[in-house]
């Protein structure tokens, strides 16, 4: 029985990419409000966009590893304004986005190095396989000592110099020393990944969830850092009370059929994404009813112009759209057989070509937020909970990490 | 902040720079903490406010301030009884900030406190996460109780819950049967930890997987199981 609302694929790709030119306009109201995390922007349009299309469309049509531009892609000293990206490929701007002073990345050109952009730069260059080329080799080490600098006595993580802690950055360093390969390092002790461990878990409320710090309101988002950060660490032990933790994020789940992030708070698409996720890391991802929540995503897409809001009605912007679709993916309506729940809309070929479109979709890990491919690829290090004790049950892409089974 | 060491009562050895300094500082965490008021005056939920003012708390961490925090936590309760964020703050500042459980005297009134708002809308679900919450940290405290007095006590506490959850439930309309109320007193009768009430937990499982709560029916059917299983051993 599928849902009469279709999922609008060409809109959605047409959406992602006129993006780039409609934020880099210099009279553009939502470029000027997002150009501080521009970075975290490029990511979400990449990566959604590389969950629809094969990886070679994806660089021809978003301009990720070079530029059709025939013109000298250098970082000269005229390019690092902060006027976009028209003459550079992406992988360029990132580079020209490396603040040599803290070895960090900004989240745009000029701007200071931060932990949640430096994540956002290594997961576009990962999708780019930009990590092992001679440019980012040559900075390598200042990445890794720029994360490390930020990790305190107690085992958290400042964004950046000026201090603030916060269960984002463990996750943000973590997931970034992961990628790095620089996580189980100890010729140069890069950081402690037990204490960071220890810190994370610190921060679980009487309720089972996690907020920003100790005591801090549980959060959808928060979860999914510390549940990620944990994972990636292998602590998942750690973790206390898992079915309370769980239940509490199955209660996110409204009338609607959306997810809320902390209770008597409204229902968001993001939520797909941070719930999903854990609850997938943690092998209770159907405690959530997953036709109500499809369904709910789909109406939350813009059927005239493409693009997924927050909540039905409201305007689109590329981070509800990216995690719509990566929780579509983790829902896996998005890549089920021919009858699902979901049907493609595919305007150019017809129904078909609908089946045959959302067979080629590729798939997001919940771990670490890209296509599984590149964690493959990459051997990214990652703990799974699987509640039963048979491992055939357990999501194909989550195949690779290690399984921890709870008290069994 | 250095508040600590600065609120050394005056005395009449120390020098007036020092009074000074301690006065200056006093007066800093009340601007600060009226500010943060403020800031949640007009967004009850701010969760970067909520933040701010758990990191004021938490660094100069004196009796008086947890205490103020309490009036502070309840008068937005009273606002907006579903207000989940002071309702966290609500735990976090009757454990002043840290994981240390509460006496049992002082459980009391939190359990009596979360039972009061629970009866006033029992729809609401941070109350009954609250309580349940308070029953377990004191449910984990009789483990080590070599004495096993509070083990007495405890039980006091899970008949009491019980049947205030009982009396309340019976108030309510059957059809709109309200699933947090179940699912507090599925959890309470899991903690009475005997046969009789791992089986009637079990029920009320069912019931909520297939007629209350569907939309969460395997969660409810994974606890059917284990308190059916429970009940058998």
């Amino acid at each position: 029985m599928s849902s009469s609302i279709p999922f609008y694929h060409n809109l959605h790709v047409q959406y992602i990419q006129s993006l780039a030119s409609k934020i880099d306009s210099p009279t553009s109201y939502e470029g000027a409000v997002t150009e501080h995390l521009r970075m975290s922007g490029i990511y979400w349009s990449i990566t959604a966009l590389s969950l629809l299309l094969p990886a070679e469309q994806v660089d021809q049509a978003m301009n990720l590893t070079s530029c059709c531009n025939i013109e000298n892609t250098s970082t000269s000293p005229e390019n690092k304004t902060t006027e976009g990206t028209k003459n550079q490929s992406i992988v360029d701007f990132v580079h020209d986005c490396f603040d040599e002073s803290t070895g960090g990345f900004g989240g745009n050109k000029l701007q200071d190095g931060h932990i949640l952009y430096t994540l956002s730069a290594l997961q576009i260059l990962a999708i780019a396989n930009a990590l092992q080329e001679d440019r980012f080799l040559q900075i390598k080490r200042k990445v890794i000592q720029f994360i490390q600098s930020l990790q305190q006595s107690d085992g958290s993580f400042a964004g950046d110099k000026w201090g603030e802690i916060d269960t984002r950055f463990s996750y943000c360093a973590l997931s970034s020393l992961s990628l790095l390969g620089a996580l189980n390092d100890d010729s140069n002790h890069t950081v402690n990944v037990q204490k960071a461990a220890e810190y994370i878990a610190s921060c679980q409320n009487f309720d089972g969830g996690f907020g920003c710090h100790p005591g801090a309101e549980s959060h959808a988002g928060q979860i999914f850092t510390c549940v990620g950060a944990l994972s990636i660490a292998k602590r998942l032990d750690l973790l206390r009370d898992v079915d309370l933790l769980c239940w509490w994020l199955c209660e996110r789940q409204c009338d609607s059929g959306g997810l809320n992030g902390r209770p008597e708070k409204q229902a968001d698409v993001c939520y797909s994404w941070w719930i999903l996720s854990s609850l997938s890391i943690l092998g209770r991802v159907d405690w959530i009813s997953k036709k109500k929540l499809a369904s709910f995503i789909l109406k939350c897409q813009d059927e005239d112009d493409g693009g997924i809001a927050d909540r039905p009605g409201d305007m689109v912007d590329v981070f509800h759209t990216f995690f719509g679709i990566a929780g579509l993916s983790l829902l896996g309506v998005l890549h089920e057989e021919e009858g699902g729940i979901l049907k493609v809309l595919d305007v150019e070929n017809g129904e078909e070509g609908g089946e045959e479109r959302k067979a080629q979709y590729r798939r997001i890990d919940p771990v670490y937020a890209l296509p599984t491919d590149v964690v493959r690829k990459l051997q990214l290090q990652g703990q799974i909970w699987n509640p039963n004790k048979d491992s055939s049950l357990v999501d194909d892409r989550l195949r690779s990490y290690s399984i921890y089974n709870g008290d069994m | 902040l250095t508040l600590k060491s600065s609120v050394a009562s005056a005395s009449l050895s120390s020098t007036g720079g020092e009074d000074e300094e301690c006065l200056r500082i006093t007066k800093l965490v009340e601007m600060e903490m009226e500010y943060v008021a403020d800031v949640l005056a007009e967004d009850s939920k701010n969760y970067h406010a909520w933040s701010h003012r758990q990191w004021i708390l938490s660094t100069v961490n004196e009796t008086m301030i947890w205490k103020t925090e309490l009036i502070f936590v309840n008068t937005l309760i009273k606002e907006d009884i579903r207000n989940n964020s002071a309702w966290n703050q609500r735990w976090f500042a009757s454990h002043y900030g840290k994981k240390v459980p509460l006496s049992l005297e002082n459980a009391i009134v939190e359990i009596d406190y979360s039972l009061e708002a629970a009866t006033i809308d029992p729809y609401n679900e941070s109350p009954w996460r609250y309580l349940i919450a308070l029953l377990r940290e004191q449910r984990n405290g009789t483990k080590e109780d070599v004495n096993n007095n509070n083990n007495d006590e405890f039980g006091k506490l899970l008949v009491k819950c019980e049947d205030k959850i009982c009396a309340l439930k019976s108030t309510m309309d059957e059809i709109s049967a309200c699933a947090c109320l179940i699912a507090a007193y599925i959890d309470v009768l899991e903690m009475k930890n005997d046969s009789d009430s791992f089986e009637k937990a079990a029920c009320l499982a069912q019931e909520l997987g297939t007629v209350h709560d569907t939309i969460r029916r395997r969660y409810w059917l994974m606890r059917q199981k284990k308190l059916k299983a429970y009940s058998m051993k």
